[in-house]
């Protein structure tokens, strides 16, 4: 009897050794692991009296969210997840959204759940908006005559973090790799030589690496009004308008250029991507225009 | 019986190891991985790989003027589009096919515009990459055929004249190209031995020129 136990043991041990990793829930439908994805937005709780949803966003008995409040897709929550049709055109109930809280604003209404523009620090009366220098910083400097020092900023995060309580990590392509970067003593040289040429900085953070405010600036024109200014002229760009683009006739070009790649990735990864090409037409909160590469070459340098 | 559960126990501790083994990883993966660890950190970053590239070098100086009379930036080629994708390795990958050099793009000043310099290995240094599948074998003998059938076929890659014109109408025997250096000297034996290896390339006038009776 020992025997056989100690054979099945010796059986079953590899097997056991090889399976069950972190994403096999994945695998699996919210029935069977009765888990939700990251940043999921919660299910069986009530909806208030005050909350509207369109007739098609079926709620369970007793106004509670269910699968199909959100989602049309029959029987959802029996698929595993990794095989659930996010393309499908019932997936978000229509879409796809321009802007994804569209989506959200079909229950939450807009006037009371849309998030400020923090960036917008002026008053028109020229007067700083006290409340917007709260989200990042623990107190507002009374002395904008007087650039804080790095170490004194009293921010509520490391300067790595403070972003990422509003924007995403990943905001557009080439973040990632911006963020992981940690430029050696050369660029740091010619990002120092670059500061003095254009009167600006170029921060990082602690451990030296790249963060968002190394190009972004997150303070609109006069707010800092210290001895060195955080960033070159298009800091005077329309906060409110933010980024604008202009289509450019390369756009059909570019995308056939990419098309094939983005196929194979799209097979591989079940999700179809389109990559366009546009051209800046106005920014705004950069440390240096982009649209014409100075931005970039304040911190890179090529032989030839 | 004892031998067999010596065999189990053994058998048992070292499956686990072997399986988790072919799970991450083919023996030519680990083999690769091996070789990976042996590149420099800092050298492993996707864009000190793509600059080692040997199918495409793009000088970024030359490039800076012409790039602001034409109202472009760096990032033409080095997007900064908005996205929505959150999870690393996707955008990493998308990232990577945004960032591939662009061909219509580099060629339509270089190839069809003749704007910018049009010699191939100029941006590609490795010209067996960019070869049509025909010209891998031999086909430096073979190509007057093709090519008098079918002359636009060549143009395509090679946009003037003069890539025919060095070697047909050339005289400066330098030992440059076709023929290695001090041909000239050599050159009478090879023609005994095989006069019609020399007409595959040069007509009868090609040797009168120097060797004429008076």
């Amino acid at each position: 009897m020992r025997m056989r136990l100690l054979l099945l043991w010796a059986l079953l041990l590899p097997s056991l050794a090889c399976f069950g990793g972190e994403d096999d829930w994945l695998s699996q439908s919210y029935k069977q692991s009765k888990r939700l994805p990251d940043l999921h937005h919660a299910v069986d709780i009530k909806l208030l009296d005050s909350m509207n949803p369109p007739a098609t966003f079926e709620l369970k008995t007793g106004r509670l969210l269910q699968c199909k409040t959100c989602h049309g897709l029959e029987k959802m929550d029996e698929i595993a997840y990794d095989k659930v049709d996010k393309l499908d055109a019932n997936f978000l109930r229509g879409g796809p959204y321009r802007d994804f809280e569209a989506f959200c604003y079909q229950c939450h209404a807009k006037k009371d759940n849309e998030r400020p523009n923090i960036h917008l620090l002026m008053a028109d009366n020229g007067d700083i908006k006290k409340q917007n220098c709260l989200y990042c910083h623990e107190e507002v400097n009374e002395q904008r005559d007087k650039a804080r020092s790095p170490s004194n900023l009293k921010l509520r995060l490391p300067i790595e973090d403070v972003c990422l309580g509003c924007h995403l990590k990943t905001p557009h392509l080439n973040a990632l790799e911006h963020q992981e970067a940690k430029p050696k003593d050369e660029m740091k040289k010619h990002m120092q030589a670059m500061e003095k040429k254009h009167g600006i900085i170029l921060p990082l953070a602690q451990n030296g690496k790249v963060v968002c405010v190394s190009c972004h600036s997150p303070h609109s024109d006069g707010v800092i009004d210290g001895t060195k200014n955080p960033a070159g002229k298009q800091i005077k760009g329309d906060v409110k308008k933010g980024i604008e683009y202009t289509p450019h006739s390369w756009n059909l070009i570019y995308q056939a250029d990419k098309q094939e790649r983005l196929e194979i990735l799209g097979q591989i990864n079940k999700e179809w991507l389109n990559l366009p090409y546009q051209r800046i037409k106005s920014e705004v909160l950069l440390r240096l225009p982009a649209k014409n590469g100075e931005l970039c070459l304040s911190c890179h340098e090529f032989d030839r | 019986m004892i031998r067999t559960v010596i065999f189990i126990l053994l058998w048992a501790l070292f499956v686990p190891s072997f399986a988790g083994t072919a799970l991450v990883a083919a023996p030519q993966a680990s083999a690769q991985q091996k070789a990976a660890q042996a590149i420099p950190e800092d050298d492993k970053k996707w864009w000190k790989l793509r600059d080692k590239r040997s199918d495409i070098f793009y000088p970024h100086n030359a490039h800076l003027d012409v790039m602001e009379q034409e109202g472009d930036s760096c990032m033409l080629c080095h997007s900064y589009t908005k996205t929505d994708i959150t999870d690393p390795k996707k955008l990493t990958q998308m990232t990577v096919i945004a960032n591939e050099a662009l061909k219509p793009i580099c060629h339509s000043c270089h190839v069809e515009e003749k704007r910018a310099p049009w010699r191939c290995d100029l941006c590609h240094d490795n010209k067996e990459k960019i070869w049509p599948p025909d010209h891998r074998l031999d086909y430096k003998n073979h190509h007057g055929e093709i090519a008098r059938q079918n002359e636009k076929y060549c143009e395509t890659c090679h946009l003037d004249m003069n890539f025919c014109t060095d070697c047909h109408m050339r005289r400066d025997t330098s030992g440059q190209g076709y023929h290695p250096l001090g041909y000239r000297t050599l050159h009478g034996l090879e023609s005994r031995m095989d006069p019609s290896r020399c007409g595959r390339c040069h007509n009868e006038i090609y040797c009168s020129d120097c060797h004429a009776t008076q």
